[in-house]
C-alpha cells in the first residue's frame, strides 16, 4: 500500500489538474461499463495501462503485480458466469449430468463470462490510473467540489492520514514486543498480537483526544476548513478525454456493438 | 498596553486522577521576551503551558491576559488562541492532514481571512522555516525533524504574539537543534514572544532572556539567567544543573586562571574571548 502511496505523490502526472485525472478514469470507466463490449474493454484497459506506465512512469512490473491482485476475485466470480444449467447439452461446448440437471458451458455463457471479464479488469485498471497517479488529498479535494457531504470527506482525511500514524504505532508496538521474544512461539504469538491490538486501540483514543486539544489550540470551530491547491485546467487535456471517450464510443457503434 | 503579556495570579489545577499539578503558580510574563521554562519531569510544566491557551482551566486563581481577566466562553478563547500559538512537543499530535500544505492552512483559515490572505501567510510560513521544498510532500513521508518545522510553521501562519514550544528540541539531532533555536531568534526579533519548555540547561542559559524554574507546581524563581544560575541555593534544591560553560568559568576563577572582575560568558564564543583577552593581558 506503501508503494502505490509513493507512486501516487512523485509521478511526472502529479503536477496535472486532478480534476482532469478524475474525468478521464471516471468517464473512460462509464463508457466501458455502458458500452459492454469486449472490444471496447480490451481498448480501455491497453489504453489504461499504457497511460499509467508510460505517462506515469510506474514499473510495468509492479503494475501487472498490482492488476494481479483482483484477478484470483475475477476468476471466482467469472466461472461460475460460464458455467450454466443448459436445457439442450447437444448445443453446449461441454456439459455433464447431475441428478435431473445438465451443466454446461455454452459458446454464449463463454462470451459473457470473457466480457464480464474483460469489462472488469478495464474498470480496475482506470481506478488504477487514477489511485496511481493522484494522491488522495486531491482526490478528495475533487469530492468536495462534487459537494460530497463535508463530515465524510473530513472523516476521509483524519482517516486517510492516522492510518500512517496508526501503522507506524504498530510496527513500533510490534518490533518492541519481538525484541522480548513476543514472537518466538505461537502461543506467545496470541498473546502479544492481543495485547498489540488492545494497546493500539486505547492509544487511538489517546490520540484522538491529542488530537482534539491540538485543533482547538488552532482555533478549530467543529469543520476542518483547508486552503485547496490551485492547478491550471488544461484545455488540450480536455479535449483528449472528449476524443477518447468518443473514439470509444465510435468503435462500438462501428462493431455494431455486437463484440 | 501592559508591559506583561499574561500575568497568573495563584492558579492551582487537579488532573480527574487527584494529581495536584499547580499549586499556587503565580509568574508574570513580559512582552517580546524569550522565556525559558525549566524543571523536572512531573514538575507541572505542560500543565502550566496548557493554561496558557485556556484548553486547561484552573481550579482557583486567575489569568490575566494583555490586562483583561481571561474567560473561557468561546469567543475570549478563540481571541486568545489567535494570540496565543502552541507547538506540541510531538509533532505527529499536531499534524492532522495528509499535506503539508493543508496542514499549514488549517490556523490560518479558522482566522476567517481570505483565501488570498491565508494563501500568503502559508507562503511566508512555509518560507521562514525553510520548508517550501516540502509543500507537495505528504507528512507521512517527513523525517521527525521535517515535521517538527512543519508544526511550527503551523503556528507561524497564524502570526501570534507569543509562541508556546513545549520541549522544541527533543529528540532533534544537533543540526536541527540548531535551526529550531535560531528559527525561535528570528521569531522572536519580530517582535513575537517565546516561552519555551526545555531540559536543556545549557541551551536554556544561552538562549533565553528570562529564566522561570518551576517545582511541585509552581514557580519557584523566575529571573535572568546569570542570576538563576548563581544561586547555589535554588540549584541545590531544583533538579537544576549549572549550565557546562558557566561550571568551568567558575572552577577558573576560583582557582585564580581568569581575574575576579570578569562578567561570566553567555555563549562559547564570549567565552573564548575572554580566555584570548586574558592570555594577551597576561602576555602584557
Amino acid at each position: 500500500m506503501l508503494q502505490i502511496e509513493k507512486y501516487a505523490y512523485c509521478n511526472p502526472l502529479r503536477g496535472v489538474h486532478p480534476g482532469e485525472k478524475f474525468l478521464f478514469a471516471v468517464a473512460t470507466m462509464m463508457t466501458c461499463l455502458a458500452l459492454n463490449s469486449l472490444s471496447v474493454s480490451g481498448i480501455v484497459l491497453f489504453l489504461m495501462a499504457g497511460v499509467t506506465v508510460w505517462k506515469g512512469s510506474i514499473p510495468l512490473f509492479f503494475y501487472i503485480k498490482l492488476l494481479s491482485i483482483p484477478l484470483f476475485f475475477l476468476m471466482a466470480g467469472t466461472i461460475t458466469v460460464a458455467i450454466n444449467v443448459v436445457h439442450n447439452p447437444d448445443h453446449a461446448l461441454w456439459s455433464w449430468q447431475y441428478a435431473n440437471l445438465s451443466f454446461g458451458i455454452t459458446m454464449e455463457s463463454l462470451l459473457a463470462c470473457a466480457k464480464l471479464f474483460l469489462r472488469s479488469i478495464a474498470t480496475v485498471s482506470c481506478l488504477y490510473f487514477l489511485s496511481l497517479t493522484t494522491p488522495l488529498v486531491e482526490i478528495i479535494s475533487i469530492l468536495r467540489k462534487l459537494k460530497i457531504p463535508e463530515l465524510f470527506l473530513e472523516l476521509m482525511s483524519l482517516i486517510y492520514r492516522y492510518l500512517f500514524v496508526l501503522l507506524e504505532m504498530a510496527e513500533r508496538i510490534y518490533s518492541s514486543q519481538s525484541a522480548r521474544q513476543g514472537y518466538s512461539s505461537i502461543k506467545n504469538s496470541y498473546r502479544s498480537m492481543g495485547l498489540l491490538a488492545s494497546s493500539l486501540l486505547i492509544r487511538s483514543h489517546q490520540r484522538s483526544l491529542n488530537l482534539y486539544m491540538a485543533l482547538e489550540a488552532r482555533g478549530y470551530n467543529g469543520t476542518i476548513k483547508v486552503l485547496e491547491q490551485r492547478y491550471q485546467l488544461s484545455k488540450r487535456n480536455l479535449l483528449l478525454i472528449a476524443i477518447t471517450e468518443l473514439s470509444l464510443i465510435l468503435v462500438d457503434y462501428l462493431n455494431g456493438g455486437s463484440l | 498596553m501592559s508591559r506583561y503579556i499574561f500575568e497568573m495570579q495563584d492558579l492551582h489545577f487537579n488532573y480527574p486522577d487527584g494529581t495536584a499539578a499547580l499549586q499556587g503558580l503565580s509568574v508574570s510574563i513580559e512582552r517580546n521576551k524569550k522565556i525559558a521554562l525549566l524543571g523536572a519531569n512531573g514538575a507541572g510544566k505542560s500543565t502550566f503551558l496548557l493554561h496558557l491557551i485556556g484548553i486547561l482551566k484552573p481550579v482557583k486563581g486567575k489569568i490575566i491576559f494583555n490586562g483583561q481577566e481571561l474567560k473561557y466562553d468561546r469567543a475570549s478563547l478563540i481571541n486568545l488562541r489567535n494570540k496565543v500559538g502552541y507547538v506540541f512537543q510531538d509533532p505527529e499530535i499536531q499534524l492532522f492532514s495528509a499535506s503539508v500544505w493543508q496542514e499549514v492552512s488549517f490556523g490560518p483559515m479558522n482566522l476567517g481571512l481570505t483565501n488570498e490572505d491565508v494563501e500568503n501567510r502559508v507562503i511566508r510560513a512555509l518560507k521562514d522555516t525553510d520548508t517550501t521544498c516540502l509543500k507537495d510532500r505528504p507528512t507521512h513521508f517527513l523525517s521527525y525533524g521535517q515535521k517538527k518545522l512543519i508544526s511550527i510553521a503551523d503556528i507561524l501562519a497564524m502570526n501570534p504574539d507569543m509562541i508556546i514550544f513545549d520541549e522544541p528540541t527533543a529528540s532533534l539531532d544537533p543540526k536541527y537543534t540548531h535551526r529550531i533555536l535560531d528559527l525561535l531568534n528570528d521569531i522572536n526579533q519580530r517582535g513575537v514572544s517565546i516561552v519555551m519548555a526545555t531540559h536543556d540547561v545549557d541551551k536554556a542559559y544561552e538562549w533565553a532572556d528570562t529564566i522561570l524554574v518551576m517545582k511541585d507546581g509552581w514557580i519557584i524563581k523566575a529571573g535572568p539567567p546569570e542570576e538563576i544560575f548563581n544561586n547555589e541555593h535554588l540549584i541545590q534544591n531544583t533538579s537544576l544543573e549549572k549550565p557546562l560553560l558557566l561550571k568551568i568559568f567558575k572552577e577558573l576563577q576560583l582557582n585564580g586562571y581568569l581575574p575576579q572582575n570578569r562578567t561570566a560568558p553567555r555563549n562559547v564564543n564570549q567565552f573564548i574571548e575572554i580566555l584570548h583577552q586574558n592570555a594577551l593581558n597576561k602576555a602584557l
